[in-house]
């Protein structure tokens, strides 16, 4: 069950411009076909998580391992190499599809330029890449307008998976799509995942979503990590007060405190680490004690229930410091 | 794409004129390039000023030159003209605009705004005449002249294009493959501009002629040919005498093909825009 | 208790290019003051079509539009003239669109959009309108009014946004507000704030809401009464508790099937509804989901079915559940 995991993300911290910090020294991993569901609201740092897994935008501190690799400063030419055992399906399928090319050759594309295939093999690898997201082959040489949401979605996927890659990071790839349609392609995912061995870094602020298909869960606030456990864990025990304020949400109670995240001016997000430093979360919380507004809280790992489950359940919250 | 573009195109009645006018004038142009019309524009084949008749159906100028051969050779020279400033500067335009564009506020984007600024702030004219004095009056100095000064406002508008492009999640999706931006940007970044050239080439194309005639007129431009704009240059004396042949002539055609030019460029502009959608 | 909002065998066709082809099909449903009614759908269904022709915003050629009634309070504000119509707007009846961003107008401060509103229908001066602004700012929660009325739409986030639209919709305290999809580009954090913002409205003025959503989860839990739309017409209509607890049409109960609970045993694998919605340019005949639909027969096909009364509200199915 413990392998080596696939990809490591040691204490990554990005900022940018000014003192706006986006990510907040984040620590997890992920490990050979399974799913990580990061759950957070809008601004939490879940998709500059994605890009700078995806080597978009550059790490301030910190690692990112690939199979055992460092790849967080790794030169161009190495780093495709690495790009086709990665790949990224984005929100919105009409956008991340290039409007003027057709689908072909968009499939083509990952395949001719992280690859050195030949035409013919080419050729079969998109007939199999089809199949297997359910499209037939008379899409090629079509364009994405042409498409549904769904459809488009699809071939988004297929672009993804053309180059047989290890770890799938699906940036709420679902969120913009309409509820039958969702259902489908969450299927897909797993059925992907089952016979491919994937790994899915599946990120959501849909809980309903991440219920279906995480194995794990990881709960970012304002760039930092404050939860991590196994699925069953974290819905049937959820340890932080932001993870259970995020259940609470999905059945559409609130606690007034959190209007302030709505309601006050915006104001920059506190710099990373340092003495004086508070929990980042400590204005909502509703079970907040008074040293949380004067001390960063340390991440600690629940006590291990006597079921040695591999991935423990850690929090980052005074409330579970022993 | 261009399928339903071109439909909306079909049903626009103007739009569809003007395109019919341009390929007439287009039609011309080729027949006068290739010696099938126009070719007596030279040559002295009748008499000083005789008016229209079964020998020189739009008469002649003062040195009993035939009118209308004059005028065909002219509609090949404007549409000549029009086309050599308009790929070349629509081309030069694109390239400095999306490398603008794509830079961000970056130093190639300053340096090409900086360079267009300076560029705008002269006044053409003048620039045009120096030109012709740099290039010691080449027959080409009217079209480098046009082409180096033109370029500016289509590099603008593919600047905020490709800016607004930029940060389309297609574009995203090409860096996380790992393309490098110039591969990007030629694949996927100016095929989403090509609308917006096409209506830039229109309105070029007309700017262009319009320029080569005041440049005619002025002596900067043609010289050892024959266009609308020398034409109308001629025709100044002649109208005091009262022969209006040659003036007709050329400001009829040259409206033609300018109004044709215009609708076909307004046609487009609605054919093209893909922001129009009644769900 | 007479309804604040009555719509009656509401139609829009679309004009296009010599094809009409019908966006929604005899909507017929009312709301009384205080209520939230739901209207559920995936897109392209016809839901926002029916909530700007309710606004009148759907003007010829492109568009026509039927109706027997649409009555705001009683009186019928289906064919009004331009002058009455834009008098009705914003002050009896307003819209909260979908995606606040656009809806916003980015050059303006978010003080001068509700001042605005507020001028163009209230008898107020200058000053008092901007007393008004202010406080219907607080009222929505914006602790610092002064500063959201001195921002930029670009400088909030969507879920402030939203909140500034509903001030927005609300100032005039219109006795209708159509809210399209206001929480579906939003976070759940978000969304259960806009959400606990409308229920404010709806107690403390007597606000009638017609909710537009594609999320039945959002539907189900703050409305009392729910509709479903496929393809223009309405499926199924009943209390939202019946509905949800007992769906009567074949793709209800696919669509709830779509959304799991989220509880402490991971949930099996969820029965999609197969195919995708048909464009509403080539609409199948007879019941527009008989192709998708497990419990079709050939019946189905050949006419559409009328809503029938069943279990407290109304079914269009010749084979319910």
């Amino acid at each position: 069950m413990d392998g080596a995991p696939l990809l490591a993300v040691k204490d990554l911290s990005i900022s940018f411009r000014d003192d706006l910090v986006a990510i907040d020294r984040v620590s997890f991993s992920i490990r050979p076909g399974t799913t990580l569901g990061l759950v957070g609201a809008s601004g939490a740092g879940k998709s500059s998580i994605a890009r700078a897994v995806m080597r978009l935008v550059p790490a301030d501190h910190g690692q990112i391992l690939f199979k055992g690799q460092d790849i967080t400063r790794l030169g161009h030419r190495a780093l495709t190499a690495v790009r086709r055992r990665m790949q990224i399906v984005f929100q919105d399928p009409s956008a991340s599809l290039s409007p003027r090319r057709t689908v072909a050759q968009t499939l083509q594309e990952p395949l001719r330029h992280l690859s050195r295939t030949s035409a013919a093999q080419r050729k079969r690898k998109i007939a199999s890449t089809l199949a297997k997201v359910g499209l037939q082959s008379d899409v090629l040489e079509r364009y994405p307008h042409q498409f549904s949401s769904g459809q488009q979605q699809r071939i988004a996927i297929a672009r993804a998976l053309i180059t047989d890659p290890e770890l799938l990071i699906a940036d709420e790839a679902v969120a913009a799509l309409d509820v039958s349609v969702q259902a489908q392609i969450l299927r897909l995912l797993m059925r992907l995942q089952n016979e491919l061995g994937i790994a899915l870094l599946f990120i959501s602020h849909d809980l309903a979503v991440i219920r279906q298909i995480a194995d794990e869960v990881a709960v970012m606030y304002r760039g930092q990590l404050l939860e991590h456990a196994l699925a069953d864990d974290f819905f049937g025990r959820p340890a932080h007060p932001y993870g259970k304020a995020l259940l609470d949400f999905a059945e559409f109670r609130v606690d007034p405190r959190h209007a302030a995240d709505l309601t006050r001016p915006r104001h920059s997000r506190p710099t990373a680490g340092g003495p004086g430093a508070t929990c980042v979360y400590a204005a909502q919380c509703a079970e907040r004690l008074p040293r949380c507004r004067h001390l960063e809280p340390p991440y600690v790992a629940l006590p291990d229930d006597g079921q040695h489950k591999g991935t423990p359940h850690c929090v980052k919250c005074h409330l579970h410091d022993v | 794409m261009t399928g339903t573009a071109w439909q909306r195109l079909r049903d626009n009645g103007p739009g569809i004129a003007g395109l019919c006018i341009v390929l007439v004038f287009a039609l011309v142009a080729v027949c006068a390039w290739s010696g099938l019309l126009g070719q007596g524009w030279a040559q002295v084949t009748g008499g000083r000023w005789e008016s229209a008749g079964p020998d020189h159906w739009f008469g002649t100028n003062l040195l009993g030159q035939d009118i209308l051969a004059r005028t065909l050779q002219g509609a090949a020279n404007a549409i000549e003209t029009g086309l050599i400033v308009t790929v070349f500067s629509i081309f030069l335009g694109a390239a400095l605009g999306a490398l603008s564009g794509w830079s961000g506020r970056g130093w190639p984007d300053e340096l090409v705004l900086w360079i267009a600024g300076v560029l705008d702030s002269i006044p053409f004219y003048l620039f045009a005449a120096a030109v012709a004095y740099a290039l010691q009056g080449h027959e080409w100095s009217m079209h480098v002249a046009m082409i180096v000064t033109f370029w500016t406002t289509t590099a603008r508008i593919v600047r905020g294009e490709v800016m607004r492009i930029k940060s389309r999640e297609f574009v995203e999706a090409a860096r996380a493959m790992g393309l490098n931006g110039f591969t990007i940007v030629l694949r996927h970044v100016l095929p989403n501009t090509l609308h917006i050239l096409v209506v830039q080439a229109t309105i070029t194309f007309v700017a262009a002629i319009k320029t080569e005639v005041i440049l005619s007129f002025l002596g900067l431009g043609v010289k050892d040919g024959v266009s609308w704009g020398l034409m109308l240059a001629e025709s100044s004396q002649e109208v005091l005498a009262g022969h209006f042949g040659n003036f007709l002539a050329a400001s009829i055609s040259l409206f033609l093909l300018l109004m044709g030019f215009n609708l076909l460029a307004d046609a487009l502009q609605d054919a093209l825009d893909t922001g129009k959608v009644i769900r | 208790m007479k309804p604040v909002l009555e719509v009656r065998e509401l139609s829009v066709r679309a004009n296009s290019s010599g094809v009409r082809h019908r966006l929604v099909d005899n909507v017929s449903f009312s709301i009384s003051a205080g209520q939230a009614t739901g209207l559920v759908g995936e897109s392209g269904c016809g839901k926002t079509i029916t909530a700007l022709a309710i606004m009148g915003l759907l003007k010829e050629p492109a568009f026509t539009v039927t109706a027997a009634a649409i009555e705001l309070n009683g009186r019928d504000i289906s064919r009004l003239g331009g002058r009455q119509q834009r008098a009705l707007l914003g002050r009896d009846i307003a819209m909260v669109f979908q995606q606040p961003g656009t809806a916003l107008d980015p050059v303006f401060t978010l003080g001068q959009q509700i001042t605005r509103v507020i001028l163009r229908h209230r008898n107020e001066t200058r000053k008092q309108a901007r007393q008004t602004m202010l406080q219907a700012l607080g009222k929505v929660g914006f602790a610092d009014a002064e500063a959201f009325a001195a921002a930029y739409p670009h400088e909030l986030s969507g879920g402030m946004r939203q909140l500034a639209m509903i001030a927005m919709a609300t100032v005039c305290r219109p006795a209708v507000v159509l809210a399209d999809e206001p929480t579906t580009a939003l976070d759940p954090g978000a969304t259960a704030l806009i959400l606990q913002q409308l229920k404010r409205l709806q107690a403390d003025h007597g606000t009638a809401v017609l909710l537009i959503s594609h999320d039945l989860a959002v539907i189900r839990k703050n409305c009392r009464d729910a509709m479903i739309m496929y393809c223009g017409r309405i499926l199924e209509a009943n209390g939202a508790g019946a509905l949800f607890a007992r769906p009567r049409h074949p793709y209800t109960a696919g669509l709830l099937a779509c959304i799991p609970r989220i509880g402490p045993r991971r949930p099996a694998v969820v029965d999609a509804i197969g195919g995708q919605v048909p464009a509403m340019t080539d609409l199948p005949s007879g019941c527009h989901f008989a192709p998708r639909c497990e419990r079709a027969d050939p019946t189905c096909s050949r006419a559409a079915p009328p809503p029938e009364a069943l279990g407290g509200g109304t079914v269009a199915c010749y084979r319910p559940l």
